[in-house]
Protein backbone atom coordinates (compact mmCIF):
# COMPACT_ATOMS: atom_id res chain seq x y z
CA UNK A 1 0.00 0.00 0.00
CA UNK A 2 1.27 3.43 -0.86
CA UNK A 3 0.19 6.60 0.96
CA UNK A 4 1.18 10.03 -0.33
CA UNK A 5 0.19 13.15 1.56
CA UNK A 6 0.79 16.81 0.87
CA UNK A 7 0.83 19.08 3.93
CA UNK A 8 0.38 22.10 1.63
CA UNK A 9 -2.96 20.81 0.35
CA UNK A 10 -6.27 22.30 1.58
CA UNK A 11 -7.48 18.77 2.33
CA UNK A 12 -6.85 17.90 6.00
CA UNK A 13 -4.04 15.37 6.56
CA UNK A 14 -6.28 12.75 8.19
CA UNK A 15 -8.63 13.00 5.19
CA UNK A 16 -5.71 12.46 2.82
CA UNK A 17 -4.81 9.26 4.68
CA UNK A 18 -8.44 8.10 4.61
CA UNK A 19 -8.59 8.67 0.85
CA UNK A 20 -5.31 6.85 0.23
CA UNK A 21 -6.27 3.78 2.28
CA UNK A 22 -9.79 3.77 0.86
CA UNK A 23 -8.55 3.78 -2.71
CA UNK A 24 -6.10 0.97 -1.91
CA UNK A 25 -9.00 -1.10 -0.55
CA UNK A 26 -11.42 -0.23 -3.37
CA UNK A 27 -8.66 -0.86 -5.91
CA UNK A 28 -8.13 -4.33 -4.37
CA UNK A 29 -4.50 -3.56 -3.57
CA UNK A 30 -5.41 -4.23 0.06
CA UNK A 31 -7.52 -7.31 0.75
CA UNK A 32 -9.64 -8.43 3.69
CA UNK A 33 -7.36 -9.65 6.48
CA UNK A 34 -4.41 -7.44 5.52
CA UNK A 35 -2.97 -5.54 8.44
CA UNK A 36 -2.33 -1.84 8.25
CA UNK A 37 0.85 -0.55 9.88
CA UNK A 38 0.41 0.54 13.48
CA UNK A 39 -0.68 4.16 13.87
CA UNK A 40 2.64 4.91 15.52
CA UNK A 41 4.66 3.44 12.63
CA UNK A 42 2.62 5.30 10.04
CA UNK A 43 2.88 8.58 11.96
CA UNK A 44 6.67 8.19 12.11
CA UNK A 45 6.94 7.28 8.41
CA UNK A 46 4.86 10.28 7.33
CA UNK A 47 6.29 12.57 9.99
CA UNK A 48 2.86 13.59 11.26
CA UNK A 49 1.06 13.56 14.60
CA UNK A 50 -0.02 10.17 15.96
CA UNK A 51 -3.51 11.54 16.59
CA UNK A 52 -3.90 12.44 12.93
CA UNK A 53 -3.36 8.79 11.98
CA UNK A 54 -5.63 7.58 14.78
CA UNK A 55 -8.35 9.90 13.55
CA UNK A 56 -7.95 8.58 10.00
CA UNK A 57 -8.16 4.97 11.24
CA UNK A 58 -11.28 5.90 13.23
CA UNK A 59 -12.90 7.31 10.08
CA UNK A 60 -12.04 4.17 8.11
CA UNK A 61 -13.53 2.06 10.88
CA UNK A 62 -16.76 4.05 10.87
CA UNK A 63 -16.92 3.59 7.11
CA UNK A 64 -16.74 -0.16 7.68
CA UNK A 65 -13.47 -0.62 5.79
CA UNK A 66 -11.22 -1.62 8.67
CA UNK A 67 -11.49 -3.12 12.10
CA UNK A 68 -9.49 -1.89 15.09
CA UNK A 69 -8.55 -4.73 17.39
CA UNK A 70 -6.65 -4.42 20.59
CA UNK A 71 -3.28 -6.08 20.12
CA UNK A 72 -3.68 -6.76 16.41
CA UNK A 73 -3.99 -3.16 15.27
CA UNK A 74 -5.93 -2.14 12.16
CA UNK A 75 -7.12 -4.97 9.94
CA UNK A 76 -8.84 -4.55 6.58
CA UNK A 77 -12.31 -6.13 6.51
CA UNK A 78 -12.82 -5.51 2.83
CA UNK A 79 -14.83 -2.92 1.00
CA UNK A 80 -18.59 -3.07 0.55
CA UNK A 81 -19.86 -5.26 -2.29
CA UNK A 82 -19.30 -2.95 -5.24
CA UNK A 83 -20.22 -5.31 -8.08
CA UNK A 84 -23.11 -3.42 -9.74
CA UNK A 85 -22.03 0.04 -8.61
CA UNK A 86 -18.60 -0.47 -10.12
CA UNK A 87 -20.09 -1.55 -13.46
CA UNK A 88 -22.36 1.50 -13.57
CA UNK A 89 -19.44 3.77 -12.72
CA UNK A 90 -17.38 2.23 -15.53
CA UNK A 91 -20.29 2.87 -17.90
CA UNK A 92 -20.62 6.42 -16.59
CA UNK A 93 -16.93 6.99 -17.21
CA UNK A 94 -16.95 5.79 -20.81
CA UNK A 95 -20.20 7.67 -21.52
CA UNK A 96 -18.78 10.89 -20.06
CA UNK A 97 -15.60 10.50 -22.11
CA UNK A 98 -17.45 9.89 -25.36
CA UNK A 99 -19.57 13.01 -24.77
CA UNK A 100 -16.54 15.06 -23.77
CA UNK A 101 -17.91 15.94 -20.32
CA UNK A 102 -15.40 17.44 -17.90
CA UNK A 103 -14.71 15.15 -14.92
CA UNK A 104 -15.65 17.97 -12.52
CA UNK A 105 -19.06 18.14 -14.18
CA UNK A 106 -19.60 14.39 -13.82
CA UNK A 107 -18.46 14.40 -10.18
CA UNK A 108 -20.74 17.36 -9.43
CA UNK A 109 -23.67 15.45 -10.94
CA UNK A 110 -22.89 12.35 -8.89
CA UNK A 111 -22.55 14.43 -5.74
CA UNK A 112 -25.85 16.14 -6.49
CA UNK A 113 -27.55 12.78 -6.89
CA UNK A 114 -26.07 11.35 -3.69
CA UNK A 115 -27.03 14.37 -1.57
CA UNK A 116 -30.72 14.08 -2.44
CA UNK B 1 16.99 -33.67 -16.66
CA UNK B 2 20.30 -32.60 -18.12
CA UNK B 3 18.96 -32.26 -21.61
CA UNK B 4 15.28 -31.34 -21.92
CA UNK B 5 15.62 -31.28 -25.71
CA UNK B 6 16.11 -35.01 -25.60
CA UNK B 7 14.32 -36.34 -22.52
CA UNK B 8 14.57 -39.98 -23.56
CA UNK B 9 18.34 -39.79 -23.39
CA UNK B 10 19.26 -37.63 -20.42
CA UNK B 11 22.50 -39.46 -19.73
CA UNK B 12 24.07 -38.52 -23.04
CA UNK B 13 24.33 -34.77 -23.33
CA UNK B 14 26.94 -35.16 -26.06
CA UNK B 15 24.15 -36.01 -28.44
CA UNK B 16 21.92 -32.92 -28.47
CA UNK B 17 18.76 -32.94 -30.47
CA UNK B 18 18.85 -30.79 -33.60
CA UNK B 19 17.55 -27.29 -33.05
CA UNK B 20 16.71 -24.41 -35.23
CA UNK B 21 18.90 -21.65 -33.86
CA UNK B 22 18.53 -18.08 -34.89
CA UNK B 23 22.22 -17.20 -34.95
CA UNK B 24 25.65 -18.53 -34.20
CA UNK B 25 25.95 -16.45 -31.03
CA UNK B 26 22.62 -17.75 -29.76
CA UNK B 27 23.94 -21.21 -30.46
CA UNK B 28 27.07 -20.46 -28.45
CA UNK B 29 25.07 -19.16 -25.48
CA UNK B 30 22.79 -22.15 -25.71
CA UNK B 31 25.75 -24.51 -25.81
CA UNK B 32 27.29 -22.79 -22.79
CA UNK B 33 24.03 -23.00 -20.83
CA UNK B 34 23.79 -26.68 -21.66
CA UNK B 35 27.32 -27.38 -20.55
CA UNK B 36 26.71 -25.46 -17.32
CA UNK B 37 23.61 -27.51 -16.67
CA UNK B 38 25.63 -30.66 -17.32
CA UNK B 39 28.16 -29.61 -14.65
CA UNK B 40 25.32 -28.90 -12.19
CA UNK B 41 23.84 -32.36 -12.71
CA UNK B 42 27.28 -33.96 -12.53
CA UNK B 43 28.20 -32.27 -9.24
CA UNK B 44 24.75 -32.18 -7.66
CA UNK B 45 23.45 -35.61 -8.64
CA UNK B 46 25.97 -37.95 -10.29
CA UNK B 47 28.83 -37.35 -7.85
CA UNK B 48 26.70 -37.83 -4.68
CA UNK B 49 25.10 -40.96 -6.16
CA UNK B 50 28.54 -42.42 -6.94
CA UNK B 51 29.75 -41.65 -3.40
CA UNK B 52 26.63 -43.19 -1.88
CA UNK B 53 26.75 -46.25 -4.15
CA UNK B 54 30.43 -46.82 -3.28
CA UNK B 55 29.69 -46.52 0.47
CA UNK B 56 26.73 -48.86 0.20
CA UNK B 57 28.84 -51.39 -1.75
CA UNK B 58 31.60 -51.15 0.86
CA UNK B 59 29.17 -51.70 3.74
CA UNK B 60 27.58 -54.68 1.98
CA UNK B 61 31.05 -56.16 1.48
CA UNK B 62 31.66 -55.75 5.23
CA UNK B 63 28.39 -57.42 6.19
CA UNK B 64 29.79 -60.94 6.88
CA UNK B 65 32.47 -59.45 9.16
CA UNK B 66 30.12 -57.20 11.13
CA UNK B 67 28.44 -58.09 14.43
CA UNK B 68 24.66 -58.18 14.32
CA UNK B 69 23.21 -55.98 15.74
CA UNK B 70 25.72 -53.19 15.11
CA UNK B 71 26.16 -50.09 17.23
CA UNK B 72 24.17 -47.23 15.66
CA UNK B 73 24.31 -44.60 18.38
CA UNK B 74 27.00 -43.46 20.76
CA UNK B 75 26.40 -41.79 24.12
CA UNK B 76 28.11 -38.62 25.32
CA UNK B 77 30.88 -40.67 26.97
CA UNK B 78 31.82 -42.29 23.65
CA UNK B 79 30.35 -45.67 24.56
CA UNK B 80 27.83 -47.18 22.12
CA UNK B 81 24.32 -47.04 23.55
CA UNK B 82 22.07 -47.77 20.57
CA UNK B 83 22.05 -50.90 18.40
CA UNK B 84 20.34 -51.97 15.20
CA UNK B 85 20.55 -54.00 12.03
CA UNK B 86 23.39 -53.01 9.67
CA UNK B 87 20.80 -52.98 6.88
CA UNK B 88 19.04 -50.09 8.60
CA UNK B 89 22.24 -48.02 8.37
CA UNK B 90 22.68 -48.94 4.71
CA UNK B 91 19.05 -48.14 3.90
CA UNK B 92 19.20 -44.85 5.78
CA UNK B 93 22.22 -43.67 3.82
CA UNK B 94 20.80 -44.73 0.47
CA UNK B 95 17.36 -43.22 1.06
CA UNK B 96 18.37 -39.86 2.58
CA UNK B 97 21.27 -39.43 0.16
CA UNK B 98 19.28 -40.11 -2.99
CA UNK B 99 16.28 -37.98 -1.97
CA UNK B 100 18.44 -35.05 -0.82
CA UNK B 101 20.70 -34.87 -3.86
CA UNK B 102 17.74 -35.36 -6.20
CA UNK B 103 15.85 -32.52 -4.50
CA UNK B 104 18.79 -30.11 -4.49
CA UNK B 105 19.67 -30.77 -8.11
CA UNK B 106 16.06 -30.54 -9.25
CA UNK B 107 15.72 -27.18 -7.47
CA UNK B 108 18.88 -25.85 -9.08
CA UNK B 109 18.14 -27.09 -12.59
CA UNK B 110 14.60 -25.72 -12.42
CA UNK B 111 15.86 -22.31 -11.30
CA UNK B 112 18.38 -22.20 -14.16
CA UNK B 113 15.69 -23.27 -16.64
CA UNK B 114 13.60 -20.33 -15.39
CA UNK B 115 16.44 -17.95 -16.14
CA UNK B 116 18.50 -17.81 -12.92
CA UNK B 117 22.26 -17.38 -13.38
CA UNK B 118 23.97 -20.78 -12.98
CA UNK B 119 26.39 -19.07 -10.59
CA UNK B 120 23.50 -18.15 -8.30
CA UNK B 121 22.63 -21.80 -7.59
CA UNK B 122 26.22 -22.76 -6.71
CA UNK B 123 25.58 -22.97 -2.97
CA UNK B 124 22.50 -25.16 -3.43
CA UNK B 125 24.35 -27.57 -5.71
CA UNK B 126 27.43 -27.78 -3.46
CA UNK B 127 25.26 -28.81 -0.48
CA UNK B 128 24.35 -32.01 -2.29
CA UNK B 129 27.82 -33.69 -2.56
CA UNK B 130 28.90 -32.17 0.79
CA UNK B 131 25.94 -33.78 2.51
CA UNK B 132 26.43 -37.09 0.65
CA UNK B 133 30.11 -37.26 1.71
CA UNK B 134 29.33 -36.25 5.30
CA UNK B 135 26.59 -38.84 5.66
CA UNK B 136 28.57 -41.57 3.83
CA UNK B 137 31.69 -41.14 5.97
CA UNK B 138 29.69 -41.01 9.21
CA UNK B 139 27.57 -44.09 8.46
CA UNK B 140 30.19 -46.20 6.65
CA UNK B 141 32.89 -45.07 9.10
CA UNK B 142 30.89 -46.03 12.17
CA UNK B 143 30.28 -49.47 10.65
CA UNK B 144 33.95 -49.69 9.66
CA UNK B 145 34.90 -49.34 13.35
CA UNK B 146 33.03 -52.56 14.03
CA UNK B 147 34.50 -54.82 11.35
CA UNK B 148 35.70 -58.13 12.85
CA UNK B 149 34.18 -57.33 16.28
CA UNK B 150 32.23 -60.12 17.99
CA UNK B 151 30.07 -57.74 19.99
CA UNK B 152 29.07 -54.23 18.98
CA UNK B 153 29.40 -52.96 22.57
CA UNK B 154 33.17 -53.09 22.03
CA UNK B 155 32.93 -50.50 19.24
CA UNK B 156 35.40 -47.65 19.70
CA UNK B 157 34.72 -43.95 19.95
CA UNK B 158 33.16 -42.38 16.86
CA UNK B 159 34.72 -38.97 17.49
CA UNK B 160 37.40 -39.51 14.83
CA UNK B 161 34.80 -40.67 12.34
CA UNK B 162 32.94 -37.38 12.78
CA UNK B 163 36.17 -35.41 12.46
CA UNK B 164 37.10 -37.29 9.27
CA UNK B 165 33.58 -36.77 7.92
CA UNK B 166 33.73 -33.04 8.55
CA UNK B 167 37.15 -32.78 6.91
CA UNK B 168 36.11 -34.82 3.87
CA UNK B 169 32.91 -32.76 3.54
CA UNK B 170 34.87 -29.49 3.72
CA UNK B 171 37.31 -30.62 1.03
CA UNK B 172 34.40 -31.78 -1.14
CA UNK B 173 32.71 -28.42 -0.65
CA UNK B 174 35.74 -26.43 -1.75
CA UNK B 175 36.51 -28.64 -4.77
CA UNK B 176 32.92 -28.80 -6.04
CA UNK B 177 32.48 -25.07 -5.47
CA UNK B 178 35.46 -24.46 -7.77
CA UNK B 179 34.13 -26.93 -10.34
CA UNK B 180 30.77 -25.18 -10.67
CA UNK B 181 30.13 -22.41 -13.19
CA UNK B 182 31.05 -18.98 -11.89
CA UNK B 183 30.08 -17.09 -15.04
CA UNK B 184 28.02 -14.09 -14.13
CA UNK B 185 29.26 -14.01 -10.55
CA UNK B 186 29.07 -10.26 -10.99
CA UNK B 187 25.80 -10.03 -12.90
CA UNK B 188 24.80 -6.65 -14.28
CA UNK B 189 22.85 -4.43 -11.91
CA UNK B 190 19.14 -4.82 -12.66
CA UNK B 191 17.50 -1.84 -14.34
CA UNK B 192 16.25 0.56 -11.66
CA UNK B 193 12.50 1.08 -11.48
CA UNK B 194 11.43 4.50 -12.90
CA UNK B 195 11.26 6.90 -9.96
CA UNK B 196 7.96 8.17 -8.59
CA UNK B 197 7.86 11.98 -8.97
CA UNK B 198 7.48 13.59 -5.56
CA UNK B 199 6.59 17.25 -4.95
CA UNK B 200 9.04 19.11 -2.66
CA UNK B 201 6.86 19.01 0.49
CA UNK B 202 5.12 15.74 -0.26
CA UNK B 203 5.42 12.80 2.16
CA UNK B 204 5.05 9.21 1.08
CA UNK B 205 5.18 5.74 2.56
CA UNK B 206 4.91 2.29 1.00
CA UNK B 207 4.35 -0.64 3.33
CA UNK B 208 3.36 -4.27 3.02
CA UNK B 209 3.64 -7.50 4.98
CA UNK B 210 5.35 -10.58 3.61
CA UNK B 211 5.12 -14.10 4.93
CA UNK B 212 6.94 -17.35 4.19
CA UNK B 213 4.85 -20.03 2.42
CA UNK B 214 2.62 -22.25 4.55
CA UNK B 215 4.94 -25.27 4.31
CA UNK B 216 7.72 -23.18 5.84
CA UNK B 217 5.46 -21.69 8.52
CA UNK B 218 4.70 -25.29 9.51
CA UNK B 219 8.34 -25.71 10.62
CA UNK B 220 8.11 -23.64 13.84
CA UNK B 221 4.72 -25.23 14.57
CA UNK B 222 6.29 -28.70 14.25
CA UNK B 223 9.32 -27.71 16.34
CA UNK B 224 7.01 -26.27 19.02
CA UNK B 225 4.87 -29.43 19.06
CA UNK B 226 8.03 -31.54 19.26
CA UNK B 227 9.06 -29.34 22.17
CA UNK B 228 6.20 -30.72 24.24
CA UNK B 229 7.49 -34.28 23.95
CA UNK B 230 10.39 -34.17 26.50
CA UNK B 231 8.35 -32.59 29.30
CA UNK B 232 5.56 -35.06 28.61
CA UNK B 233 7.96 -38.01 28.89
CA UNK B 234 9.72 -36.69 31.96
CA UNK B 235 8.76 -33.46 33.77
CA UNK B 236 12.41 -32.97 34.73
CA UNK B 237 13.19 -32.44 31.06
CA UNK B 238 11.24 -29.16 31.10
CA UNK B 239 14.32 -27.17 30.10
CA UNK B 240 14.73 -29.01 26.79
CA UNK B 241 11.03 -28.38 26.10
CA UNK B 242 11.55 -24.72 26.93
CA UNK B 243 14.56 -24.54 24.59
CA UNK B 244 12.67 -26.12 21.69
CA UNK B 245 9.65 -23.86 22.18
CA UNK B 246 11.94 -20.83 22.35
CA UNK B 247 13.59 -22.00 19.12
CA UNK B 248 10.15 -22.36 17.47
CA UNK B 249 9.25 -18.83 18.56
CA UNK B 250 12.52 -17.48 17.18
CA UNK B 251 11.96 -19.20 13.82
CA UNK B 252 8.35 -17.95 13.67
CA UNK B 253 9.55 -14.46 14.49
CA UNK B 254 11.60 -14.10 11.31
CA UNK B 255 9.12 -15.71 8.91
CA UNK B 256 6.56 -12.90 8.85
CA UNK B 257 7.67 -9.32 8.37
CA UNK B 258 6.57 -5.83 7.43
CA UNK B 259 8.53 -4.04 4.73
CA UNK B 260 8.39 -0.24 4.75
CA UNK B 261 9.80 2.39 2.39
CA UNK B 262 9.71 5.98 3.63
CA UNK B 263 11.91 9.06 3.84
CA UNK B 264 14.28 7.23 6.21
CA UNK B 265 14.92 4.48 3.63
CA UNK B 266 14.00 0.79 3.59
CA UNK B 267 13.16 -1.06 6.81
CA UNK B 268 12.12 -4.67 7.41
CA UNK B 269 10.63 -5.42 10.81
CA UNK B 270 9.50 -8.76 12.14
CA UNK B 271 5.87 -8.75 13.23
CA UNK B 272 6.87 -8.29 16.86
CA UNK B 273 8.64 -5.12 15.88
CA UNK B 274 12.33 -5.99 16.02
CA UNK B 275 14.28 -4.65 13.08
CA UNK B 276 15.64 -7.32 10.74
CA UNK B 277 17.16 -5.01 8.17
CA UNK B 278 17.57 -1.35 7.36
CA UNK B 279 19.03 0.57 4.45
CA UNK B 280 19.25 4.31 5.11
CA UNK B 281 18.07 6.53 2.29
CA UNK B 282 21.52 8.16 2.02
CA UNK B 283 23.02 4.70 1.41
CA UNK B 284 20.64 3.86 -1.46
CA UNK B 285 22.11 4.16 -4.94
CA UNK B 286 19.12 2.73 -6.80
CA UNK B 287 16.33 0.21 -6.38
CA UNK B 288 14.97 -2.36 -8.82
CA UNK B 289 12.37 -5.08 -8.86
CA UNK B 290 13.77 -8.59 -9.45
CA UNK B 291 12.50 -12.18 -9.28
CA UNK B 292 13.87 -14.40 -6.52
CA UNK B 293 13.76 -18.16 -5.94
CA UNK B 294 14.57 -18.54 -2.20
CA UNK B 295 15.65 -22.18 -2.21
CA UNK B 296 17.69 -22.15 -5.42
CA UNK B 297 19.36 -18.77 -4.97
CA UNK B 298 19.55 -18.37 -1.19
CA UNK B 299 19.34 -21.98 0.00
CA UNK B 300 16.19 -21.40 2.02
CA UNK B 301 14.01 -18.84 3.76
CA UNK B 302 14.75 -16.16 6.32
CA UNK B 303 17.64 -13.74 6.73
CA UNK B 304 19.93 -14.97 3.98
CA UNK B 305 22.90 -14.27 1.74
CA UNK B 306 23.69 -15.76 -1.66
CA UNK B 307 26.80 -16.64 -3.63
CA UNK B 308 26.62 -13.38 -5.59
CA UNK B 309 27.20 -11.20 -2.54
CA UNK B 310 23.56 -10.23 -2.09
CA UNK B 311 21.97 -10.51 1.32
CA UNK B 312 18.58 -9.72 2.77
CA UNK B 313 15.25 -11.00 3.98
CA UNK B 314 14.07 -13.78 1.68
CA UNK B 315 10.65 -15.12 2.64
CA UNK B 316 8.73 -15.81 -0.57
CA UNK B 317 9.45 -16.72 -4.17
CA UNK B 318 8.55 -14.07 -6.70
CA UNK B 319 9.14 -10.33 -6.79
CA UNK B 320 11.78 -8.71 -4.60
CA UNK B 321 13.19 -5.25 -4.07
CA UNK B 322 16.90 -5.18 -4.89
CA UNK B 323 18.71 -2.14 -3.50
CA UNK B 324 22.18 -1.19 -4.71
CA UNK B 325 24.07 0.53 -1.88
CA UNK B 326 27.07 2.78 -1.70
CA UNK B 327 28.35 1.08 1.47
CA UNK B 328 28.29 -2.58 0.36
CA UNK B 329 26.66 -5.34 -1.66
CA UNK B 330 23.06 -5.34 -2.85
CA UNK B 331 20.20 -5.92 -0.41
CA UNK B 332 17.27 -8.13 -1.45
CA UNK B 333 13.84 -8.16 0.20
CA UNK B 334 11.15 -10.40 -1.24
CA UNK B 335 7.73 -8.77 -1.15
CA UNK B 336 4.73 -8.44 -3.46
CA UNK B 337 4.38 -5.18 -5.38
CA UNK B 338 8.17 -4.72 -5.17
CA UNK B 339 8.06 -2.51 -8.28
CA UNK B 340 6.01 0.18 -6.49
CA UNK B 341 8.33 0.05 -3.49
CA UNK B 342 11.43 0.38 -5.68
CA UNK B 343 9.87 3.23 -7.66
CA UNK B 344 9.08 5.14 -4.45
CA UNK B 345 12.56 4.50 -3.05
CA UNK B 346 14.09 5.88 -6.28
CA UNK B 347 11.75 8.89 -6.08
CA UNK B 348 12.78 9.60 -2.48
CA UNK B 349 16.46 9.29 -3.41
CA UNK B 350 16.05 11.58 -6.43
CA UNK B 351 14.35 14.26 -4.32
CA UNK B 352 16.93 14.04 -1.53
CA UNK B 353 19.80 14.73 -3.95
Amino acid sequence: MIIRIDPASAVPLFEQIVRAVRSEILGARLAAGDRLPSARELATSLDINLHTVLRAYQELREEGLIELRRGRGAVVIGGPDLGVVQRIIAELGSEARSRGLASDTVIALVREELSR
Amino acid sequence: MSNPGNPSNPGNPGNPSPRNLASASAAAVDREKRSERRVIVLVGLVLPLVVIAASVALMIAWLPRLPDPVATHWGPSGEPDGFGSPWAAIGLLAAIGVVFSGLMTYTAVRAVARGAEPASVRLTVVFSPVFAVLLSVIIAGSLGLQVDLDDATEAGDVFWVFLAAAAAAAVTGVLTWLALPSRGSNPPTPTPEPAVTLEPGERAVWTRTVSAPRQVLAVPVAVGALGLVPVFLDPEMWWSSALLILLAALIALVLVARVTVDSSGLVVRSLLGFRMLRVRLADVVSAASVEVDPVAEFGGWGMRFDSRGRRGVVLASGPAIQVERSSGGPIVVTVDDAATAAALLNGLVARAR
